[in-house]
């Protein structure tokens, strides 16, 4: 069993936790994309991490630890609630209605809505590497081997492309309407 | 070139150097990004960080000096009342 913090260790944990809260808050927005949702699972991670303080060892990275902290259990949420397993409905029903602004430049909204249609695993591996995290450091977030992120990465791009161009004929129309109405985001 | 040398995805803004290929979903993906973590932090995180300051001072209490107690999970060998 792991020995208490120091009481310095342990005022340098917290001040820590204080600091990741805005970037804890913005990698929960993207994997739970509703804000409500986001906001509950970084609150739960803070929770935990400050409950497993005594097993961080100081000077290593703490933002890492963290962020494995909150995807865990964001994937053990999904497993386990219906709700995640399924595209919130509200994000679903704006997929199907409102088409990507097309020729107009990419807005921030179809770029949320386009996001929704990746699967989480996809998603998270876009928003870490492009704010600026090490691609070992992802590997070593997401548990996944480093081949394994970047096939994610490109994929993802690849996805969102597509939903940006708009369907080819009709046939793809239906091929991704039916894949967002079965509630399932790409493969990975 | 004299900015090539930081690896890509070291830097503050992303990965892209200057002159490279615009990539608008990059760009609008680290705004995603950036516009969540400067929205005003939520008072129920506040509140758990208030939770967690009244547990660490509520420690010091009962640590306090002269009651002999330490932080050891209770030492009931003392003796000092034998």
């Amino acid at each position: 069993m792991t020995e208490p913090l120091k009481s310095s260790d342990e005022a340098t944990f917290r001040a820590d936790l204080v600091a990741i809260i805005p970037s804890l808050r913005a990698f929960a927005r993207g994997l739970a994309a509703n804000r409500d949702l986001a906001d509950d699972l970084a609150q739960e991670t803070l929770i935990k991490a400050w409950a497993a303080r005594a097993s961080f060892t100081p000077g290593t990275n703490f933002k890492a630890w963290m962020f494995r902290i909150l995807r865990n259990h964001f994937y053990t949420t999904i497993k386990r609630s219906r709700r995640f397993t399924s595209l919130d409905p509200q994000i679903a029903e704006q997929i199907l209605t409102t088409p990507p602004n097309q020729g107009g430049g990419l807005l921030l909204a179809d770029l949320s809505r386009g996001l929704a249609t990746l699967s989480a695993e996809q998603r998270e591996a876009l928003l870490l590497v492009e704010t600026g995290m090490p691609w070992d450091e992802i590997a070593s977030v997401t548990n996944a081997p480093l081949g394994t992120v970047k096939s994610r990465i490109t994929r993802g791009r690849a996805a969102l492309r597509r939903y940006f161009d708009g369907p080819e004929d009709e046939a793809d129309v239906q091929i991704q309407t039916g894949r967002i109405q079965a509630g399932v985001g790409q493969p990975q | 070139m004299t900015q090539e040398k930081k690896p890509p995805g070291s830097g503050r803004g992303g990965r892209r150097s200057p002159g490279a290929r615009p990539d608008p979903i990059g760009t609008g993906l680290r705004q995603l990004w950036t516009d969540v973590e400067n929205e005003p932090v939520p008072d129920d995180f506040l509140n758990l960080l208030d939770a967690i300051d009244q547990q660490r001072s509520q420690k010091v209490a009962q640590a306090a000096p002269g009651r002999g107690g330490g932080d050891d999970g209770g030492d009931t060998t003392k003796g000092r009342n034998a």
